[in-house]
C-alpha cells in the first residue's frame, strides 16, 4: 500500500471523516513532495563503526553463558566415566597383581591412574581455556 | 533469507554479519522517519544511537514481536528524548547557488517539512509511520504504545490540520 492507500484506508474507516470531508488528494500532493536529505548508506558506514565495540562487549555475557553450558553438558557423563574406569583400573590392578610383586602392581596402577586423571583434568579445563581464544572483545 | 528476527538472535551472539544485514535493511526506513521526525537535525546522532540500542538490548528482544516495530518504537523514544534537550546555537544560513527546477523541488520538500513540522509531535509521529512507512493502525499503535483508537482519532486531526492549513493558503493566494 502507498501513502495515499493509508489515508484514504483512514478516510473511509473514519467517521469524523465522512462526516466531512478532507482534502486527501492535496495532503498526498504536498506530503509526496517530501525528500529526505541524508546519505543512508554513509549513515550506516558511521553506525557500524560506532556500534561494532558495543556489538563486542554485548556478545560478552552470552558467549560465557554458552561455555557454562557447553562445560555442564560435558559434566553430565562424567560420573558414568569415572565409574567404569574404576572398574578397569580394579581389573587392570588384579592382572598386574598375577605377574608382580603386591606393591610394584599398586605402584604400576597408580601410576597409570594417576596419568589417566591428569589427563583428564586437562581435557576438561581445555574446553573453557579453547572457547575462551573465540571469545568476542571490545576493540 | 534470515528473518530480522533470526538476525537479531544473531546480533545477541556479537555477529558482525547480522548487524551490516539489518543496517542495510532499515537504513532508508530509519533515516527518513528520524529526519521527517526531528527536521532533518541531529539524524546522524540519533540513527547510531538507535542501532547502539538495538544492540545492546537485542539479547532481550521478545522473538514473537516483529523487528522493526521495536526498532521504530526506540527511534521514537529517542526522538522524544531528543525534543526535550535544549535547542541548539543557531546556524548561519549557507547561501548556494541552484538550478531552478531544482530550487522548485526543494520549495515543494520545505512545504512538506513545514506542514509536518506545523503539527504536534503526537499527529506528526502518527502521519509519518502511516503515510511514509506505510504501516497499518495497529503497528503506529503498538510503535506508538497507544491504543488504536488513540491512532485513529491524532491522525484525524493531523489530516483535518493540513486541511484547514492547505484551504487557508489556497485561499489566501487567491
Amino acid at each position: 500500500m502507498s501513502g495515499i492507500d493509508r489515508l484514504r484506508e483512514h478516510a473511509d474507516d473514519c467517521d469524523d471523516c465522512r462526516s466531512r470531508p478532507l482534502a486527501i488528494d492535496r495532503i498526498d500532493a504536498v506530503l509526496a513532495s517530501s525528500r529526505v536529505d541524508v546519505d543512508s548508506a554513509a549513515l550506516s558506514r558511521h553506525a557500524f563503526a560506532a556500534v561494532r565495540p558495543v556489538l563486542h562487549t554485548a556478545a560478552i555475557p552470552h558467549f560465557w553463558r554458552r561455555v557454562a553450558a557447553v562445560v555442564a553438558v560435558t559434566l553430565v557423563p562424567l560420573p558414568a566415566i569415572l565409574a567404569y574406569d574404576t572398574v578397569l583400573l580394579r581389573g587392570l590392578h588384579m592382572v598386574a597383581s598375577t605377574l608382580l610383586p603386591g606393591t610394584m602392581a599398586t605402584y604400576v596402577v597408580f601410576t597409570y591412574a594417576s596419568m589417566w586423571l591428569l589427563l583428564f583434568a586437562a581435557s576438561y579445563a581445555s574446553i573453557p581455556i579453547l572457547m575462551a581464544r573465540n571469545a568476542p572483545r571490545p576493540s | 533469507m534470515p528473518t530480522d528476527e533470526d538476525l537479531v538472535g544473531q546480533l545477541a551472539r556479537g555477529d558482525e554479519a547480522a548487524l551490516r544485514e539489518l543496517l542495510s535493511r532499515y537504513e532508508t526506513a530509519l533515516s527518513s522517519f528520524l529526519y521527517r521526525n526531528t527536521g532533518g537535525r541531529d539524524v546522524e546522532d540519533l540513527y547510531q544511537e538507535t542501532w547502539i540500542r538495538v544492540v545492546r538490548s537485542a539479547a532481550k528482544f521478545d522473538r514473537s514481536k516483529r523487528f522493526s516495530t521495536w526498532m521504530f518504537q526506540i527511534a521514537v523514544n529517542l526522538c522524544r528524548d531528543w525534543r526535550r534537550r535544549p535547542p541548539p546555537e543557531p546556524q548561519p544560513i549557507r547561501d548556494e547557488p541552484a538550478a531552478s527546477a531544482d530550487l522548485a523541488r526543494r520549495e515543494a520538500a520545505l512545504d512538506a517539512d513545514r506542514l509536518l513540522a506545523s503539527l504536534p509531535t503526537e499527529q506528526r509521529e502518527v502521519l509519518i509511520l502511516r503515510y511514509y512507512h506505510d504501516m497499518t493502525e495497529e503497528q503506529a499503535a503498538e510503535v506508538l504504545g497507544c491504543p488504536r483508537g488513540t491512532i485513529k482519532s491524532r491522525a484525524h486531526t493531523a489530516l483535518a490540520s493540513l486541511s484547514r492549513i492547505l484551504d487557508a493558503e489556497s485561499g489566501g493566494r487567491r
